[in-house]
């Protein structure tokens, strides 16, 4: 080679260039490249022209180029392959625990991808429909009041939505969905039947590309009070679907007329409906209101652009901003600037509060993908680990092949076969248990439930097949480079290089610790999920949940349901609340103590003298509410020990009758209670009032129903049916106290539980690792272990002697496992959870000694078995 | 029936084999088109349309001898066929009609 001053180029491009190239064209075209090469090097340097050679290599894969495979080439290809085919299906029958051990746990680990594959593709699908789904973007908005942390909302305000429609003309369309239509409609045969929907302005079937079935697109959502069906409410509503023309009567005595039909909104839409009403319907009934299409009013709107093709979004982001910037001047406290959101980065994306419809975090889908590819892995180690194990019996067999011509390349193939069709195995094996087990997964999550319908696709099923061909590779990879590499001569004269054999040994050890990791892992995490959320179920928030029954109102006179509920005998008490505290809700406001320049962020409550004695709250001082009739007009708050602290009073009892102001009102201070949890344990306490609902009569929406504990089946009836006999259409909204806490806490939960199954799994393979190498070193050490028994050696001595190769990586794995789990907790999963169960030396030390317990079960049985078994038998049948 | 008309690029690379003579190979191609018509051209754009050329049994080629740059690979040196040079003088044949029909002054660079 002669190249000046020793400069070369990439070793490993040129000899691609020989396998790709043909003959009769490769040596002139390496001369050329070279050539260039030697120029490109005086030129640029040494560094650029080897980057310039390999691009040059690649550049050079063209149709005429490329390697075409002879006729004989093929022949002995496919001759192979139904040979390695038939081969491993000898091997699988010959070795039945073997196969069985390797088809399990890959099929244990193949029914998780399944069934992370399925959920992240349907994911994915998620807003597909629409035919310009590319083209379309949401506004949302930062919020920020001064002082307080940025809302992300996926919401914005009417006023934008015009705004964009009047000065924007670089958007195509645009369509303004109004969130949160409800009516009771009556039916034909006198039910009421209750709508939910959207309010959306005429040009919704411009935008998206919902199914309207019958109605004009164009003009449908044009004049007031018009409606669009969903076949199904249509069904339900009138018998059929041949509805359009007709009139509705909602419960507020108008009338609407339907001016459309359309196919039920797909289970993979972000935006979720039975009906659309017309917006113009909403802007009349808001006319009087004027807060309606100020800039500030973000919360309840959700605006959609279509977008011209190759649209520069930048350019638009920027003018957004600048129209932020302009109407933000206009207004006091607080500030909104509003961006794009791509309709395709809805269903996974980064989480946006007020969200419209089902997001997931794109974190989360991060993590499934992480966790499922883990536990795959562990499955592929299981397979490596028992294939490189078992090598020794087949290098008689590869020598064989060597000798005969193989080359190294098709002995590889061999393996890499092997693999495939025990993968392929494994997928027929877990299709079945993913189809039983999907629908229990959802039932983790009715969140999930309602946004995943986990259907089987054609698609999905190639993509199934594909994936089982990959993990294939991916499993027989490390075998296939392993056992290639035997030499002919020492295979056949039954002489394994030394080095070989440490190195693949080292190998397995290595694999061995990794597993015992990832089960560790997986135990601690369990555990620790666990106690997190058993501490957040029994810690003590300050007042009693036990034996309360939350109802919802839902626009009932209160006082008429008090009436009725408190005739029942089992009811013990009745009082009236706004907010539901402790489920992770919070009202907040702005307020300040006596004349106090200084004012503060202040969580509230709107309840009625029954409330804190109901809820056994703590008083240090002062006294509950005056009775409510008793209250009106007069305006007395009950405060708790942090917002005191917070404004430096030092007794309660000076802060007695102080006078306070909440958002603007003055109040008098007339008790204090002890600091109790009032949204959730994620959060810290925060200065909280009470202010009676003697002030805002209408505030409260919950009655909170203290019953005895005797018979609650039977009181839930009897309260229902009195419900009934209030209010006709709506349902009987009532939850127990603590279901609803529990609720809270649920996501706690669906990591526990989560988290169970795979350390179940990862603890599965491993133990299947487990029993097949010791199966397989008792086996080949039988002769040993009976010639150490011969010459005096105790079975204590022996069974150590087998098991200190399961036993070593044992005390590795926790040196691992426990800082990462650790850290992985500590940084990810619960950072911003205020109030944390301690992770203590119990939770650490059980799992590990659960994993050991495991070891030594798996190993124990088969060590015994050859350390009792008779070294005469053994050695005479030889 | 590959291969009567002949593209533009392809005809440059023709005529640039052709007045190489004896060194016409790859690189060299590439050098003296780049140097006559100022124009960058890649050497796998005149790879393939060499090896569309000889197909086209417009040009053949032979390997030359051991070279000491390269990386000590040969050359492979291509000459014009029969039917090459018959291809060529046809297209000059055509061009030369072409010009003789164009009235003087429209030409003229103003």
């Amino acid at each position: 080679m002669t190249h000046p001053a020793g400069h070369r180029p990439p070793k490993w491009a040129n000899r691609l260039l020989e396998w790709y190239c043909r003959p009769e064209l490769l040596e002139d075209l390496q001369g050329d490249l070279h050539e260039y090469f030697d120029r490109n090097v005086a030129r640029m340097g040494y560094k650029r022209a080897r980057i310039n050679f390999v691009l040059d290599v690649f550049k050079f894969m063209r149709p005429y180029t490329i390697k075409r495979p002879t006729a004989i080439y093929q022949l002995i290809q496919k001759t192979m392959l139904t040979n390695h085919v038939k081969i491993t299906f000898r091997n699988l029958v010959k070795n039945k625990t073997f196969s069985l051990i390797n088809i399990g746990g890959l099929a244990i680990s193949m029914v998780i991808c399944l069934l992370s594959i399925s959920f992240i593709s349907e994911l994915n699908s998620y807003d597909k429909f629409n035919v310009n789904h590319e083209r379309i973007y949401r506004i949302q908005s930062a919020y920020q009041r001064s002082g307080q942390p940025v809302l992300n909302l996926a919401s914005s305000s009417v006023y934008t939505a015009k705004k964009i429609k009047n000065s924007f003309p670089e958007v195509e369309d645009l369509t303004l969905v109004t969130y949160g239509f409800q009516g009771n409609a009556l039916t034909a045969n006198n039910d009421y039947v209750s709508l939910n929907g959207h309010w959306a302005t005429e040009s919704f079937f411009n935008v998206f590309s919902f199914d309207l079935k019958q109605g004009n697109p164009n003009t449908a959502l044009k004049e007031p009070y018009s409606l669009i069906l969903t076949e199904r409410i249509a069904t339900s509503l009138f018998g059929h679907t041949q509805a359009v023309g007709k009139t509705i009567k909602l419960q507020n005595d108008r009338e609407y007329k339907v001016t459309g039909i359309m196919a039920n909104v797909p289970a993979n839409s972000h935006i979720q409906f039975e009906v659309l009403c017309s917006f113009k319907t909403k802007e009349i009934e808001e006319r009087n209101n004027e807060r309606f299409d100020s800039w500030t009013s973000l919360f309840n709107h959700y605006t959609y652009l279509l977008l011209p093709q190759n649209a520069d979004t930048e350019a638009l982001e920027a003018k957004l901003i600048n129209l932020s910037e302009e109407e933000n001047a206009k207004v006091n406290n607080r500030s909104i600037v509003l961006g794009l959101q791509p309709l395709d980065k809805i269903a996974i994306g980064t989480p946006l509060m007020n969200d419209l419809g089902f997001s997931m975090d794109q974190d989360v889908v991060f993590m499934v993908i992480g966790l499922t590819f883990i536990i795959l892995l562990s499955a592929c180690f299981n397979y490596t680990n028992l294939s490189i194990a078992r090598s020794f019996k087949r290098t008689r067999e590869i020598g064989v092949r060597k000798a005969m011509g193989s080359t190294r390349a098709q002995v590889s193939r061999l393996f890499l076969t092997e693999a495939i069709v025990i993968s392929i195995l494994a997928l027929l094996i877990a299709y079945p248990i993913f189809e039983v087990t999907k629908g229990q997964v959802l039932s983790f999550d009715s969140e999930l439930q309602q946004a995943i319908s986990f259907e089987t696709s054609p698609k999905l099923l190639v993509t199934f097949v594909g994936f089982a061909l990959l993990t294939g590779l991916m499993a027989g990879f490390l075998p296939a480079v392993f056992l290639s590499k035997t030499k002919v001569v020492n295979a056949l004269k039954g002489i394994f290089s030394r080095t070989s054999t440490t190195s693949s040994w080292n190998m397995r050890k290595a694999l061995l610790v990794a597993q015992y990791t990832l089960s560790l892992g997986f135990i601690l995490a369990t555990t620790i999920s666990y106690s997190q959320y058993k501490y957040a179920l029994d810690y003590d928030l300050g007042y009693q949940t036990s034996g309360i029954v939350n109802v919802a109102l839902g626009g009932q006179d209160a006082q008429t349901v008090i009436n009725e509920f408190s005739k029942h005998p089992q009811v013990l008490g009745i009082s009236k609340s706004m907010l539901t505290l402790g489920t992770g809700r919070y009202l907040d406001f702005y307020g300040h103590y006596q004349n106090s320049s200084d004012s503060s962020q202040i969580s509230y409550n709107i309840v009625n003298e029954n409330y804190l004695p109901l809820h056994d709250f703590e008083f240090i001082a002062g006294s509950n509410f005056d009775k409510e009739s008793e209250l009106v007009g007069q305006s007395s708050i009950i405060v708790n020990e942090v917002l005191l602290k917070r404004f430096g009073v030092d007794s309660p009892t000076e802060a007695l009758g102080e006078q306070m102001v909440l958002s603007g009102n003055k109040y008098r201070i007339q008790g204090v209670v002890s600091d109790f949890h009032s949204s959730s344990l994620s959060d810290e306490i925060m200065p909280f009032a009470f202010l009676s609902t003697g002030g805002f009569p209408n505030a409260s929406n919950t009655l909170n129903l203290k019953i005895s504990n005797d018979n609650l089946t039977e009181t839930m009836s009897d309260l229902k049916g009195i419900w009934s006999t209030i209010d006709k259409a709506a349902p009987f909204e009532a939850e127990f106290y603590d279901e609803q806490i529990k609720q809270t806490y649920v996501s706690f939960f669906s990591i526990f539980k989560i988290v169970s199954i795979l350390a179940t799994i990862a603890i599965s393979i491993a133990a299947l690792t487990l029993l097949g190498m010791a199966i397989y070193t008792t086996e080949i050490k039988l002769k040993e272990i009976s010639i150490r028994k011969v010459l005096g050696a105790q079975s204590k001595h022996l069974a150590y002697h087998l098991s200190k190769g399961f036993l070593y990586p044992l005390v590795l794995a926790p040196v691992i496992a426990i800082p990462l789990t650790y850290f992985v907790f500590d940084e990810f999963i619960l950072t911003g959870i205020s109030y944390r169960a301690p992770i203590g030396i119990l939770e650490l030390s059980g799992g590990l000694a659960i994993l050991a317990l495991i070891v030594v079960l798996t190993v124990s049985g088969q060590i015994f078995k050859s350390v009792r078994a008779n070294p005469g038998a053994t050695l005479r049948s030889e | 029936m590959k291969g009567t008309n002949l593209g533009e690029f392809e005809e440059v690379v023709l005529l640039t084999i052709a007045a190489l003579t004896d060194e016409a190979y790859s690189v060299a191609i590439c050098d003296e088109i780049d140097r006559v018509t100022e124009r960058k051209v890649k050497l796998g754009v005149v790879h393939a349309v060499l090896n569309r050329l000889e197909k086209k049994g417009f040009v053949k080629s032979e390997l030359g001898e051991a070279t000491k740059e390269r990386g000590g690979r040969r050359k492979r040196f291509f000459t014009v066929t029969h039917a090459g040079k018959v291809a060529l003088t046809k297209v000059k044949a055509q061009r030369d009609e072409l010009w003789s029909l164009i009235p003087d002054f429209n030409l003229k660079i103003a």
